[in-house]
């Protein structure tokens, strides 16, 4: 499909959840009322930053094996969008924290310490991918870091398990079919929106690895 | 508080795939705390729905003029390497 197209599926399929969560679904819940609302952005966005860091983390994995440029590339670019999705979720969340806990962040949460910590993490990679221009060396540099740091995605899904509930619940459990049809929908509105940015990225990645092969040759020939 | 949630006894008893964390390691959850009859959910379900596109937005703009700017440099050392050096970039 072309990035173009798919794109534009990615985007329809969002503004879609959007007119669901509008129209469809009941506007309150029994216990949260209507700030539940910001569940069906804020869930997509979580489930999908752990789909692409996951996905980082095997396409790093598969570049210690094989070394090709272009496995350094998709890695990078998964963990571009993975950035951008838990960024969404860092934001909904605190929102949604605010409206229904009554504060903004909670220091002692195991759920929100392991996703802050993922996504400083995340951003220590691609600083890391900044401060290396020679593209092997920093192919080989980052995919060692994004194995390694693919660990924080199950201490994030396990972390209440593990740690201990506070506030953030291990799932928000819907009564309603509207409600659990829109949650996957949003789901899979979101997965469709970040591969098609994924996509983006990677071409952006691409272009920067082609100008940098490019640079070398006209040193070489001494311009 | 800290101590009683990163507990390193919590982390062993409760490790185990599909077993429940036991009761006495959790703290009671607050969700609905800030709730009540008269709470104005609105602006807070605004600012959450439109940060998350905004930030989406600015995320392709950025990708989008990075792959023009990109495109026209590349564009740019190609035709200097041509002229500097015919014969490499007919082998392309």
């Amino acid at each position: 499909m072309p990035i173009q197209l798919h794109f534009a599926v990615g985007w329809l399929l969002v503004v879609s959840t959007l007119g669901l969560v509008g129209f469809w679904v009941p506007s309150r819940e029994k216990i949260l009322g209507e700030s539940y609302l910001i569940f069906f952005f804020h869930f997509p966005s979580a489930i999908n930053c752990l789909n692409f860091f996951a996905f980082a983390g095997v396409i790093s994995l598969f570049h210690l094996a094989r070394r090709t440029p272009k496995s350094d590339l998709w890695a990078a670019a998964a963990v571009e969008v993975g950035v951008l999705a838990c960024t969404v979720t860092l934001v909904t969340g605190s929102l949604w924290a605010k409206a229904a806990w009554g504060i903004w962040w909670s220091v002692t949460d195991p759920r929100l310490m392991s996703v802050a910590i993922m996504w400083l993490t995340y951003l220590a990679y691609l600083a890391l991918r900044g401060t290396i221009d020679e593209p092997t060396k920093r192919g080989r540099f980052c995919a060692v870091f994004g194995a390694l740091a693919m660990l924080n995605v199950p201490l994030v899904y396990f972390a209440i398990r593990i740690f201990g509930q506070e506030n953030h619940p291990m799932q928000v459990v819907m009564s309603e079919r509207e409600m659990v049809i829109t949650r996957w929908f949003g789901a899979l509105a979101f997965l469709v929106l970040y591969t098609a940015l994924w996509r983006m990225r990677y071409r952006v990645l691409e272009s920067r690895y082609e100008s940098f092969r490019l640079e070398e040759a006209l040193t070489r020939v001494g311009i | 508080m800290l101590a009683h949630v990163w507990n390193i006894a919590a982390f062993f008893s409760s490790v185990g795939m599909g077993q429940e964390t036991k009761p006495g390691l959790q703290v009671p959850p607050v969700f609905g705390a800030g709730a009540g009859p008269a709470a104005n959910f609105q602006p807070y379900i605004f600012w959450a729905y439109g940060l998350a596109c905004l930030l989406l937005f600015l995320f392709t703009l950025f990708t989008v003029r990075e792959t023009s700017e990109l495109q026209r440099k590349i564009e740019y050392l190609k035709e200097r390497l041509r002229r500097a050096h015919p014969e490499a970039m007919d082998k392309d």
